[in-house]
């Protein structure tokens, strides 16, 4: 080889290896001349703005959303971080819980209670979000200037709390802000390591308050507490409102409700299937109970009544008492159908062999132990025998042959006990005719269609009144009416301004809460200007809630309702059973009794007792027109407004006459405090001074008194002469005399307390009262003239009719409000102890271990936990 | 197949955990997988809650550098406990002095409420339950697998010699993190380091040992954790609100009495006889939604539950198990999964 060749084949190699070398120093070089302007990467992550709580509240639900998006991601891939797997356990707390709010929604009775499971799943959501931020980080961003929930968006784009975990603290905040934040929490800046310190503090802070956090959240509930507990009296106060809307729209969707309920399978699928069993096992030979049972179906009120409450199907009590008018009507149709088609009524033959051998044996037997028969006996068997067909299984013989050939048979019979016996035995025989199969058919077919044809149409329309007006004026907890009322009552109480001590006593016992009612009544009676402000309060209230609910409501939808019914009620054909419903027609008592006190110048009271008996009006119009009065100007209404009447005035009675009496207790104590009592006392009884024991009874009716007490004990016989003469003090009615003071004082007692006739009568001798009473146009209590159903009333619904006793309903309320209160004053005081805990200990934040050592750096070294 | 195999007849028969010496010696100075007993998760649970309450807030409070992540979600016990007995306390202690029918009144939402916090835990403990159970049953992977991590923190102060602390952990708790290195550790100890990846290959159908089965288990164990921890998080609290809504029926209005006569074990058999009765009879009602005014709304919505609950945990479970068995689906490839490893 060329050693030249060799040589730059050599040096070739060498000038690679030497660039190669240049290069890599090249490389050396630059890193160490720009050593200084080689920075890491700029971080990407950063912090949030804080931002207004609305916004953060969209935003949150927006981040909710995502993270239904990443949720599902995850699920499909398996893909995820653990920072939105732990967001995925919140999505499912939410979840859960709103699954929870609804189902228990769903199973509230009342709209309030049903908007406070939301409400509470909400508030203690929301007071779990709230209680960390209200008493742990605004205080302590208020005092350090900076927020311990603090949010950042890391450089993934994943969102974060700054102060999550304690040993991951990513240092985000500018220079700046720790400058401000330093000056805000006291640090001396002199200290060349102030923002390492100031940093430290920080994240010891968060850290504090991160645990205080852990500590103190369980109690959050009491703030859920407090907060439903404030929000249920604006809840309340909001679904009174939305329901006397929501009623208002309603009217005019009634029969479109109506509608809906009649097609509801699901209310009506049982009956269906009762009238199936019915018709199928009862096909031979209706009996009394398949009428009954069939009346009862078909009858439209029936089976509203069976879903209602108790005290409904006694104020309806007419309208219950249809089912036997119906199975009377039902009955009669069915035996004109049996004769009509029943020309070929058929009795069994072998049954009928069976009869005559059971009725009519002699009573001796032969050897065989048979019974020896009659000679005609034996002729009657013999020619059914004949008739029968050997070929038939079951053999029937026409009613008309069978009286045939008795009547053959016994020509010659002429004891008396034979005949007699004959007698029965013919009568039995003829018993066990079937019914004619085609009106049994007829009358099932019938049956099924008057059940959907007339009985669904009608009970759906009149059940979707009820649950509207039940909605509207019924008894229930929650109807606007009793909403209404109840506020009402609290407004009382409040003007009685019962101590926390009473209301405990006065929950006891009735006497106790007699006692502490009166008291106050007696205090507020003995005052002038108490009296005034008390009476005028609690008027004006009774009246408002009179007039909003009996005028602007009542009066208002009346009339749809009347319209309805009776459009449902002329659709009945007039050859149904139902029939009866329609021609049903009540006699309008107010206008009766006027007929009356025009005609015979006497109170219809008294013409009932002149005729000595209690008296239907029916009965009085018959009676009237036997004495030759003209009745046909009175007014007949038909059924239908009679349910109108009942449903819609007589049930707020109850609850208005609860609110009056509390206005007779307090007029008794002031005229008691006048001095008037005492003299009217002495005029009834002839200079007699009140008595204790007469104040006492005085009392106890207007307290106590249900109307079993009013209509038994008080007038208990015994009684009689000094009964009278209480309810004229009491009532001061001067026109009542003997057995009528009796009668009449506890019927305007119950009913006529507020008319304003009486009230018109008294207002003289009690201005203070009446002046303000008689005002309201409202009091005549519409509702009572027409609930003036009187002594015939059964006594569950005049005791309905009379409301709450004072001293019960006084007693309910203190015992509410006592519960109310009682547990205010164990949580309330546990929620401020807590809070106060809480943000005490908060006085001790801030302190760093070893704050020393972050000073002017020596040559010692750096800084080291532990020195 | 793998070098270095020993002799694997002293390896206690079930499953992977460490011989006991070898557990001894490892576990306390280093992160371990802890063997499991029926109350293992009760006592990490207590352990908790007691080291929350008297460590880890003291601690906290004191803003100790010391304090991490896990103390503080270890604390997260603590609102639990007390949020419940807050619950229960907010409606029934005030109840004893109440007048006759109130109290009774009253008494009744208690008793509900109480019912619904207890059995709102029962139901979401049962949800996660049943999801990860039903994992483990189609997959092997047991979700819940617990290890003991050992901390060392830095002293408190000058010559701190208790520098160590005791963490317990779930092996798949972290997405992004799973502690494959201790089930590694946990085979090792064992004498066959694949001793846990094979069993899983073996669920997902290879029916011989793989050469390196992590490559391929690992990825299906992720996804499958991560896919039924997101079932979990909604499943269990669907299970929570079927507990609520239980607790929520008429049923669980009245005492639930124990029997006045009889042993003391007849008696308290009938104690759970009546409970058992009474959890029936408003599973009953909560499905017909029986006795209330919405009653459609409540049938409708009780049984959306129940169905819900059912079919949460059911998906769920498919979900995170569908495709596990890919050796069925493998497609024809070049690699020879049996290949030895070839000393070059």
């Amino acid at each position: 080889m060329d050693n030249k060749i060799n040589t730059s084949i050599q040096n070739k190699y060498l000038e690679t290896q030497l660039r190669k070398e240049i290069a890599k120093q090249d490389v050396y070089r630059a890193f160490v001349l720009n050593a200084n302007s080689i920075a890491p990467q700029q971080n990407r992550a950063y912090l949030l703005k804080s931002r207004n709580p609305i916004s953060s509240f969209i935003i949150s639900v927006a981040d909710t959303g995502k993270d239904v998006v990443e949720l599902g991601k995850a699920l499909v891939t398996g893909k995820s971080n653990d920072n939105q797997l732990g967001r995925f356990n919140d999505l499912g707390m939410k979840i859960g819980s709103l699954g929870i709010a609804s189902y228990l929604f769903t199973k509230r009775g009342t709209g309030t209670k049903g908007i406070m499971e939301f409400l509470g799943a909400g508030a203690f959501f929301a007071s779990m979000a709230a209680w960390p931020r209200l008493f742990i980080s605004e205080p302590l961003k208020m005092r350090f200037g900076f927020d311990i929930r603090q949010q950042y968006i890391d450089a993934q784009g994943r969102k974060k709390r700054l102060y999550l975990d304690n040993q991951f603290v990513p240092d985000l905040y500018s220079q700046e802000e720790i400058d401000k934040i330093a000056d805000k929490i006291g640090i001396n800046k002199s200290n060349p390591e102030y923002r390492e310190l100031t940093k430290e503090k920080m994240r010891t802070i968060a850290l504090q308050g991160n645990t205080l956090w852990m500590l103190t959240a369980g109690f959050s509930p009491l703030l859920t507490s407090m907060i439903c507990n404030l929000a249920e009296r604006g809840v309340t106060k909001y679904i009174v409102n939305s329901q006397y809307n929501k009623i208002l729209k309603q009217t005019d969707k009634l029969e479109e409700l109506a509608q809906k309920r009649q097609l509801d399978e699901a209310l009506n699928l049982v009956d269906f299937e009762k009238i199936k069993h019915l018709t199928s096992t009862l096909k031979k030979d209706p009996d009394d109970r398949f009428f009954t049972e069939v009346a009862r179906l078909i009858d439209p009120f029936g089976i509203i009544m069976n879903a209602k409450d108790t005290d409904d199907a006694n104020l309806i009590s007419e309208l219950t008492g249809m089912a036997p008018k119906i199975k009377g009507q039902l009955q009669q149709s069915f035996v004109a159908q049996n004769a009509k088609e029943g020309t070929q009524a058929l009795i069994e033959t072998d049954k009928a062999i069976d009869t005559v051998r059971k009725y009519l044996k002699s009573g001796y037997g032969d050897l065989q132990g048979n019974s020896s028969l009659g000679a005609h006996v034996r002729k009657i068997i013999d020619d059914l025998i004949a008739t029968k067909d050997p070929n038939a299984a079951i053999d029937y013989i026409t009613v008309e042959d069978f009286s045939k050939i008795f009547k053959e048979a016994t020509k010659e019979v002429v004891k008396p006990e034979e005949i007699e016996k004959l007698k029965n035995a013919y009568k039995n025989c003829i018993n066990l005719q079937s019914a004619n199969p085609e009106a049994i058919e007829k009358l099932c077919r019938d049956i099924e269609q008057i059940y959907s044809g007339q009985t669904r149409p009608i009970s759906a329309k009149v059940a979707t009144y009820a649950d509207f007006l039940n909605g509207l004026v019924g008894q229930k907890y929650e109807s606007l009416h009793t909403s209404i009322h109840l506020n009402s009552v609290n407004a009382l109480m409040q003007a009685l301004d019962i101590p926390d001590k009473e209301l405990e006593t006065a929950r006891g016992s009735l006497d106790a809460a007699k006692d502490i009612l009166q008291g106050h009544l007696r205090d507020i009676a003995s005052d002038d200007a108490n009296y005034k402000a008390f009476i005028s309060d609690l008027t004006s209230r009774q009246a408002k809630y009179e007039a909003d609910t009996v005028d602007k409501l009542i009066v208002s939808i009346k009339d749809k309702i009347s319209r309805g019914i009776k459009e449902a009620f002329s659709n009945i054909p007039d050859d149904s059973p139902l029939a009866i419903l329609k021609s049903q027609t009540l006699i309008d008592t107010n206008g009766l009794k006027k007929l009356v006190e025009d005609t015979f110048k006497v109170s219809y009271d008294q013409f009932i007792q002149e005729a000595g008996k209690d008296l239907t009006p029916e009965q009085v119009v018959a009676l009237l027109d036997k004495k030759g009065v003209d009745t046909n100007s009175l007014i007949r209404e038909p059924l239908f407004k009679r349910v109108i009447d009942l449903f819609v005035e007589e049930k707020g009675a109850g609850i208005r006459a609860t609110g009056h009496r509390y206005l007779l207790e307090a007029d008794f104590e002031r005229r008691l405090h006048t001095g008037e009592l005492k003299d009217y006392w002495k005029y009834l009884s002839g200079q007699e001074e009140i008595s204790d024991e007469v104040l006492k009874l005085c009392r106890s009716i207007i307290y106590d008194g249900t109307m079993n007490d009013l209509s038994n004990k008080f007038y208990a016989d015994g009684n009689g002469d000094l009964a009278p003469k209480i309810i004229k003090l009491i009532f001061g009615d001067p026109s009542a005399t003997g057995e009528d003071a009796m009668r009449a004082g506890l019927s305007k007692l119950t009913y006529e307390s507020c008319d304003k006739s009486m009230t018109q009568k008294l207002v003289a001798s009690r201005e203070n009262f009446y002046k303000i009473y008689a005002q309201m146009v409202d009091f005549a209590r519409p509702g009572h003239k027409i609930a003036d159903i009187g002594t015939d009333a059964l006594q569950k619904t005049q005791y309905s009719m009379l409301g709450k006793p004072g001293t019960e309903l006084f007693m309910d309320t203190a015992s509410k409000m006592f519960n109310d209160k009682h547990w205010m004053r164990i949580f309330l005081p546990m929620t401020l102890v807590v809070i106060g805990i809480t943000l005490l200990s908060q006085m001790f934040f801030g302190k760093v271990k070893n704050e020393h050592l972050y000073k002017q750096k020596k040559d010692d070294g750096g800084v080291n936990a532990g020195k | 197949m793998q070098t270095g195999k020993v002799n694997q007849t002293n390896i206690p028969k079930n499953a992977y955990y460490a011989s006991e010496d070898v557990h001894q010696r490892l576990s306390s100075t280093s992160d371990q997988i802890i063997k499991k007993t029926p109350i293992t998760g009760a006592r990490i649970v207590a352990d908790k809650f007691v080291n929350s309450l008297f460590i880890y807030a003291p601690k906290g409070m004191q803003g100790s550098r010391n304090s991490n992540f896990y103390e503080f979600l270890s604390m997260g016990l603590i609102p639990n406990i007390t949020g419940s007995a807050m619950l229960i306390a907010l409606f029934n202690l005030a109840n004893k002095s109440f007048k006759m029918p109130d109290r009774a009144f009253a008494s009744i939402s208690g008793r509900k409420m109480a019912y619904g916090v207890i059995f709102y835990a029962i139901g979401k403990w049962l949800g996660q339950k049943f999801i990860n159970k039903g994992v483990e049953f189609k997959t092997g992977i047991d979700l819940e697998m617990p290890y003991k991590k050992v901390v060392t923190e830095l002293p408190d102060y000058p010559g701190d010699k208790d520098l160590t602390r005791i963490e317990y952990h779930r092996v798949f708790e972290s997405a992004d993190f799973p502690r494959f290195d201790l089930i590694n550790k946990m085979g090792e100890q064992q004498g066959n380091r694949h001793l846990w990846w094979d069993k899983i290959a073996r669920k997902m159908g290879f029916k011989d040992p793989l050469n390196s089965p992590e490559q391929l288990v690992q990825e299906k164990v992720r996804e499958v954790a991560v896919k039924s921890s997101s079932a979990r998080s909604v499943s269990s609290y669907i299970w929570a609100a079927l507990g609520v809504a239980l607790a929520a029926q008429a049923p669980f209005e009245s005492k639930i009495c124990m029997p006045i006569s009889g042993t003391r074990k007849e008696r308290i058999l009938g104690l759970g006889r009546n409970f058992a009765t009474t959890v029936k009879n408003s599973f009953v009602d909560l499905y017909n939604g029986n006795n209330f005014k919405f009653t459609h709304g409540a049938k409708i919505v009780g049984r959306t539950i129940i169905f819900g609950a059912l079919a949460s945990t059911i998906l769920g479970v498919w979900n995170a198990t569908r495709g596990f068995k890919v050796a069925d689906r493998q497609a024809d490839t070049q690699i020879n999964l049996k290949k030895e490893y070839e000393a070059c």
